[in-house]
């Protein structure tokens, strides 16, 4: 069709461009540009919108803080560790660390910006416990890095950048803080600051330091078995009863019969674990003695007197050697065996066949040896086998120490009888306590824990002793607190029991006779014991109102009293004078109703 | 026409561009505000933290020891200061009986039964007043009656 029409127009003149061709070309065209400018429009805003969302994501946003990062940020660099009650005892925090770095951020050596002389007396001015001569020292010596302080407070690190000072440099390291200062410094331990983290080096710092370093468990706290309160109140009363004797250093223990769990532990003297290094100042401060560090409840070993007649009596009545109470054991003369004589403490003297009761109060060892005679050296040695005192105290600490005790060729006739009243056998004070609250707890030892046992958790336990015995013991104790040894520990209302042991020190293999080691060892409340407590003093001294005494009776059992009387209701043992162990029936089988202390 | 379609549209585009781009932005603004919440909030938890070891610190049990014995001495209960149970609580009572004082006592008399109902057959009789003879003794003067009621 437009071909025709085109065929007739051609007729008429000059052959030309079809008209509607060149209009269709034009308009076809001009919408091909029309599309293409949309087109181009479309990609340059689409390269604006692309330039504008990384204009906006680089220069407006903040790259993005996930909760999973921040939940990050708020676990602590090491794991908090804390009571019983949920109170810290120890925590992690970021400290400023004054450094001086000479070389480090200038190329090549450079002195300070200031003379040396007067920035190290501005510096000592801040850090008030350093020398300006210290300072000085530590700014000329030369050394590419050098730390002028550690865990300064915020203030002095804000002072101290006010000098702007190049060389110096502001540090945050992380440090740990113990908020007791000393409190249970033993037990919780202390740390080492690396410049990445803290090391553990003591006590359960040392213990749990896969667990508190972890980052997949250090978000959760430790719980120790350990009650600040009652610590305080451990602390407090040993540090009493250390300085009225002038004892050159004392030991503590509260434990919980049940479940072996380490409720307080004192050692004194005692030291701060946020400076572990600095020795506390105090009355026993003195050349020559251990280091405050030095845990006196597990590390060191003593022979702890008397207190091991209870166990040798434990032996005797289990294995049936005493068939009844009123079985009675020549305690009439001193027994002299291997060149040695075993004879009563004066005053204490019983010259007669005595009951168990009598040679127990009277804390006689003429008759526990005849006990311990009749027991045999094998069965007391698989006793104390049992009670783990041939190997270091189960416990997990690190600070531990392996008892001492005769060689199996040397544990004669003679060796069986002094280890039955304590003499021959040295153990760590913890030992004994561990030992006591098997005494008391129907017979089973259960290892020391220093962590918390949750409620409902096994509790790891050996029979040691039968119940009947441990029956029979608690009694015993009982009648040492009422009419025994042990009055002064007779917390009213409580039903302390328990038993005193005083032994001479060995120095340098003999005994030095005024050197003693003072024990109170017992449990509270005796009809249903919850409670071992144990408290020594090491080398205490007599005063005017022990007569110049320094036996346990007169040192360590008053210092159970009050602490009883504190940690008592803490604990919730209700005090109860109406409440008592029967022991009616042994008090007819003594002849003096009370033994001297 | 075609030109202003296509300008219309283009002008459309960025309108419809511009709007969502601001809805980003809000978007990214609210989301910066969320995360900078959760910054302050983590940065007040460890300013918690920090406030906790100080209180710590300060309040550590040899310090409150140390303020109970210089200033405020509190001991722990003893034996006699607490309570068992409350006949020992009724032991405790000091107070004296007062004087002899009259006592009074109230006695109930016990209701007597009621009398049993017995029926019986009405009887006039012979000896009642009549009204007629009350008129006539109070017009004697013998008895006044100040209200009779005929029930």
């Amino acid at each position: 069709m437009n071909t025709a029409v085109a065929s007739v127009g051609g007729l008429a003149g000059a052959p030309a461009r079809p008209a509607p061709i060149a209009g269709w070309r034009q308009a076809a065209l001009a919408q091909a540009r029309a599309r293409m400018i949309i087109g181009a429009m479309l990609f340059m805003a689409l390269i604006a919108v692309l330039g504008l969302r990384l204009v906006d994501l680089a220069v407006l946003h903040e790259a993005p803080a996930g909760p999973r990062d921040l939940a990050a940020a708020l676990i602590p660099e090491r794991g908090d560790i804390v009571d019983r009650n949920g109170i810290e005892l120890a925590r992690s925090f970021e400290a400023f660390a004054i450094t001086f770095e000479p070389f480090v951020r200038h190329k090549g050596p450079r002195k300070p910006g200031s003379d040396p002389r007067l920035l190290a007396q501005k510096l000592a001015a801040i850090l008030t416990d350093r020398s300006a001569a210290d300072i000085y020292a530590d700014l000329i010596g030369g050394k590419e890095f050098r730390y002028i302080a550690r865990r300064v407070l915020p203030w002095q690190a804000k002072a101290i950048n006010d000098l702007g000072e190049p060389s110096i440099v502001l540090r945050r390291e992380p440090q740990r803080l113990y908020p007791g200062l000393d409190l249970g410094a033993h037990a919780i331990g202390y740390t080492t600051s690396g410049t990445a983290r803290a090391y553990g080096r003591s006590g359960m710092e040392k213990v749990l330091e896969a667990r508190l370093s972890d980052p997949a468990t250090r978000g959760t706290p430790v719980a120790l078995a350990m009650d600040s309160r009652v610590q305080q109140a451990l602390e407090s009363e040993l540090y009493a009863g250390m300085t009225k004797h002038r004892a050159a250093g004392a030991a503590g223990i509260v434990m919980d019969v049940q479940t072996g769990e380490v409720v307080a532990m004192a050692s004194l003297p005692t030291f701060n674990p946020n400076a572990p290094g600095k020795l506390e100042p105090g009355p026993v401060a003195d050349a020559g003695r251990p280091d405050a560090r030095y845990n006196r409840a597990t590390m060191a070993v003593y022979e702890l007197g008397s207190t091991f007649k209870a166990l040798t009596i434990a032996m005797a009545l289990d294995s049936g050697v005493i068939k009844s109470m009123q079985q009675t054991f020549d305690a009439r003369a001193p027994i002299t065996i291997g060149g040695h004589t075993i004879h009563d403490d004066r005053g204490h003297e019983l010259r007669k066949f005595a009951t168990t009761p009598e040679i127990f109060i009277h804390s006689s060892n003429i008759g526990t040896a005849r006990m311990a005679s009749a027991l045999g050296g094998e069965r007391q040695r698989a006793y104390l086998d049992r009670l783990g005192f041939f190997k270091p105290v189960a416990v997990e600490l690190a600070e531990k120490a392996r008892p001492i005790y005769p060689a199996v060729s040397n544990w004669g006739e003679a060796a069986v009888m002094t280890v039955g009243f304590g003499h021959g056998v040295s153990v760590s004070p913890l030992h004994l306590a561990t030992a006591y609250a098997a005494l008391a707890n129907g017979g089973i030892l259960h290892p020391a824990t220093m962590l918390k046992v949750q409620a409902g958790q096994a509790v790891p336990g050996t029979r040691v002793f039968s119940e009947a015995t441990s029956d029979k013991l608690r009694a015993l104790f009982r009648l040492v607190v009422t009419n025994g040894t042990g009055r002064k520990a007779n917390t009213p209302g409580y039903r302390v029991g328990g038993k005193t042991g005083t032994a001479e020190k060995v120095v340098n293999g003999r005994y030095a006779h005024n050197q003693l080691v003072s024990t109170f060892a017992g449990a509270f409340p005796m009809d249903a014991p919850r409670y071992v407590v144990l408290a020594m003093l090491d080398e205490p001294h007599g005063t005017a109102d022990t007569g110049g005494f320094a036996t346990a009776g007169m040192v360590s059992a008053p210092i159970v009293e009050k602490l009883v009387a504190r940690i008592g209701p803490l604990l919730g043992v209700m005090p109860d004078e109406n409440k008592d162990v029967d022991i009616g029936g042994l008090l007819g089988l003594i002849a003096d109703k009370q033994a001297d202390e | 026409m075609i030109r202003i379609r296509t300008v219309l549209g283009g002008v459309a585009t960025m309108a419809v561009m511009i709007s969502c781009y601001s809805v980003s932005l809000m978007v990214s603004g609210e989301r910066k505000a969320v995360d900078d919440l959760r910054l302050e909030i983590a940065s007040n938890q460890r300013g918690i933290r920090t406030l906790q070891a100080e209180f710590r610190t300060r309040a550590r049990p040899a310090e409150l020891q140390r303020w109970n014995d210089e200033a405020l001495g509190l001991q722990a209960a003893s034996t006699l200061q607490l309570v068992r149970d409350p006949l020992q609580l009724a032991a405790f009572e000091t107070r004296t009986p007062a004087a002899e004082v009259p006592r009074y006592a109230v006695a109930e008399a016990p209701k007597p039964a009621p009398a049993p109902v017995t029926t019986v057959a009405y009887r006039a009789d012979a000896d009642a007043i009549a009204p007629a003879a009350v008129a006539e003794l109070v017009g004697n003067g013998e008895a006044h009656l100040t209200r009779v009621a005929l029930r």
